[in-house]
């Protein structure tokens, strides 16, 4: 019969109370079984039937110790109900002390202990707050046989139900740990976060180990953050050390110089000839066992010292040749900006990578390096850039920059500005733009940001395709010479 | 996600875990990611069904107002079925849109699911071509189900004659699921398949 509700999907939660109010301990114990627990057989035919399954160190007296079983696990499982779930020694872990939750006070809702529990006209219960919940979703009947609720006139509360769940009594699932704690299981729900036994497994995610764990690396990390990857990157010399280690030991422990394996029928002699002693490898025969052992795990560890200080020696090397490449670039490149005298020579080498990149997305912009009118003059830079709109064409801007000069200076800077695209071949064809500045245009006030967020110039300065067909970017370079001159 | 929604899911996977259809074979469930929103379902086609020998993969989302709503259940197996569509694997059923309730579980929609493989409802039908056929043609019907899991789901039941329509119009480069999509939806007959893929 009760196979054929279990086959019956909808209903089969609905029918679960009733098929469980016959006999509280009897229900216990389908509970607590092996979770095929839809057989609802008497309690002695269970208890015989699982011991006749895993036969028993007793069970050679006679036929009598079912019998005795069966008087002990009734016993066992009718304290359960008072004294708590942890009473079951064998692999009971914490998770599986909820399974104990009696369906008669489980929120179909929650599937948990009924908080607050509330009966419906059409008698079922559900947790005051599940209830609501559900209701308020515009749902008005009841989850479990969809007949109409009404919020204020179909739903009561279930005291007697709140006081039998107050008056069971489970010890806190820490009790192994040493947690006294006995209260409601409603309760213990409030009781298990502040638990001061609790584990930091069972309260929190679990946590991740190191994959070396097995050779003894101690690290743990939350799963969630990348603690474990970083780990595995940075103490790879430390795991290098335990794996050795962990080499050694197990060498030393498997060595079994009884097996010649190598040394052939004079290793058998020579095995004879030592009685119990244990004859050395031959590569050692000549000191005592101990001492070259010892020699030997030192040479190992010397070794992976030495090793390990090599490579960050070579990493030392690399980084220094880096920074010497960079400092020879930037060295043969330039001129201090501060005596530049107010020009730019600006080399763009790769124009058409440039263009695909400032094509790409407006957001790219690319500044020439600073460079100052005079020694203590104004400091400014060229940017470039492509308007999304405008693929075809390149802007030209002159922005201001922020120097150490600034408090001295008069603003709004006032000067001239000459843009100069130089042809490579034909200087005639080169092609000039002077700007005069405007005390009016904010682009050469003060600057308020390291680069002025405000440039002058020209938004189209020059189609690129005009650029390529008129040769001035011979080796896809572009030379743009930028003079600014106080006037 | 919210804390009810985890604890719940956490509970009804223990109870799918245990339960008998876990031991026949007949549901499974496991996780997909750590955070418990999506779960990953499988029921077996039911037998006396062009389903059965099928195995079936679902995809489900747990949304947080779990179990206040509805999972949000998919077949990524595809399945000919008057009430999934051919297609995406949309779901057509009263308990996972309006006549969702609290009370029900994984292990309840998955069994529903498995009932709904077993009784079709063309009248209210997810996808139309398949409706029709299954209310026109039900002998052809059967038979594109057949095929279908036989394709998708490792049922037993093979089709010489499909297969070689299929590799027809796979040969005309035709990919293979369009093709039997195609070929299933005209009811076989290979000219009008053609003819619908090409004009």
């Amino acid at each position: 019969m009760q196979r054929s509700q279990a086959a019956d999907q909808k209903t089969t939660r609905l029918h679960q109370p009733h098929n469980h109010s016959h006999n509280h301990i009897l229900l216990q114990q389908s509970e607590l079984g092996e979770h095929n627990s839809n057989d609802t057989t008497t309690g002695a035919a269970r208890v015989a039937a699982s011991s006749s399954a895993t036969p028993l160190a007793g069970a050679s007296s006679g036929p009598t110790p079912p019998r005795t079983l069966a008087i002990n696990q009734n016993h066992r499982y009718a304290a359960s109900d008072t004294s708590g779930d942890q009473d079951q020694d064998h692999d009971h872990d914490q998770e599986q002390d909820e399974e104990l939750l009696d369906s008669r006070y489980e929120c179909a809702i929650c599937i948990d202990w009924l908080n607050e529990p509330v009966l419906t006209s059409c008698g079922h219960r559900f947790c005051r707050s599940c209830l609501t919940a559900w209701l308020q979703k515009n749902n008005q009947c009841c989850p479990l046989d969809n007949k109409r609720l009404s919020a204020e006139h179909d739903i009561f509360p279930d005291n007697y139900t709140r006081r039998e769940i107050e008056q069971l009594k489970h010890k806190c699932p820490n009790s192994p740990l040493g947690c006294s704690v006995v209260a409601s299981p409603i309760e213990l729900h409030r009781h298990l976060p502040s638990c001061p036994y609790r584990r930091q497994l069972s309260q929190d995610p679990p946590e991740e180990k190191c994959p070396f764990a097995k050779i003894k690396c101690d690290f743990v990390g939350r799963p969630e953050t990348n603690q474990l990857e970083e780990h595995l990157k940075a103490d790879m010399p430390h795991h290098m050390q335990l794996m050795l280690q962990a080499f050694q030991q197990t060498a030393i422990a498997t060595w079994q110089p009884h097996k010649p394996s190598t040394s052939g029928g004079g290793g058998g002699a020579l095995e004879n000839g030592h009685g119990s002693q244990l004859p050395p490898p031959q590569q050692y025969a000549n000191g005592g066992m101990g001492v070259d052992e010892q020699i030997v795990q030192t040479m190992y560890q010397r070794i992976v010292v030495l090793e390990q200080r090599t490579r960050e020696q070579e990493t030392r090397l690399e980084n220094l040749q880096k920074q010497l490449r960079m400092a020879r670039q930037s060295s043969s490149s330039s001129v201090d900006p501060r005596y530049s005298n107010g020009t730019i020579v600006w080399r763009i080498e790769q124009l058409g990578a440039l263009v695909a990149r400032l094509r790409a997305n407006a957001n790219n912009l690319e500044y020439s390096r600073e460079c100052y009118t005079s020694p203590h003059g104004y400091k400014f830079c060229a940017r470039l850039n492509i308007q999304p709109r405008k693929p075809h064409v390149l802007s030209l801007h002159v922005h201001l920059m922020q120097s150490e000069n600034d408090y001295h200076l008069d603003w709004p800077f006032k000067g001239r500005i000459k843009l100069c695209m130089v042809h490579p071949v034909d200087a005639s064809l080169s092609q000039h733009d002077t700007i005069m500045t405007k005390p009016e245009i904010l682009a050469f006030h003060k600057p308020r940001e390291a680069i002025s967020t405000r440039g002058f110039g020209f938004l189209e300065y020059a189609n690129i395709s005009n650029i390529i067909q008129l040769g001035f970017c011979a080796d896809d370079r572009l030379l743009i010479k930028i003079e600014i001159n106080i006037v | 996600m919210a804390n009810m929604a985890v604890s719940r899911i956490k509970r009804e996977f223990k109870e799918v875990m245990r339960s008998e259809e876990i031991v026949q074979c007949s549901i499974k469930i496991e996780l997909v990611n750590d955070s418990w929103t999506e779960l990953r379902g499988e029921i077996a086609g039911p037998p006396d069904t062009p389903y059965e020998g099928g195995k079936f993969i679902l995809e489900i989302k747990v949304p947080e107002t779990y179990p206040f709503n509805p999972p949000k259940v998919r077949f990524i197996t595809r399945i000919w079925h008057p009430n999934i569509s051919s297609v995406t694997g949309a779901i057509c059923l009263d308990i996972l849109k309006d006549n969702w309730a609290a009370a029900m579980t994984l292990r309840t929609v998955l069994l529903s699911l498995q009932a709904l493989l077993a009784a079709a409802e063309p009248d209210d039908p997810q996808d139309a071509v398949v409706a029709y056929q299954f209310k026109d043609k039900y002998d052809l019907f059967l038979l594109t189900a057949k095929h279908w899991t036989n394709a998708y789901a490792g049922g037993p039941h093979t089709f010489p004659d499909c297969d070689s329509k299929i590799q027809r119009l796979k040969d005309m480069g035709i990919d293979e699921h369009d093709a039997r999509a195609v070929l299933s939806k005209e009811n076989w007959n290979l000219e009008k398949a053609t003819e619908c893929l090409f004009s």
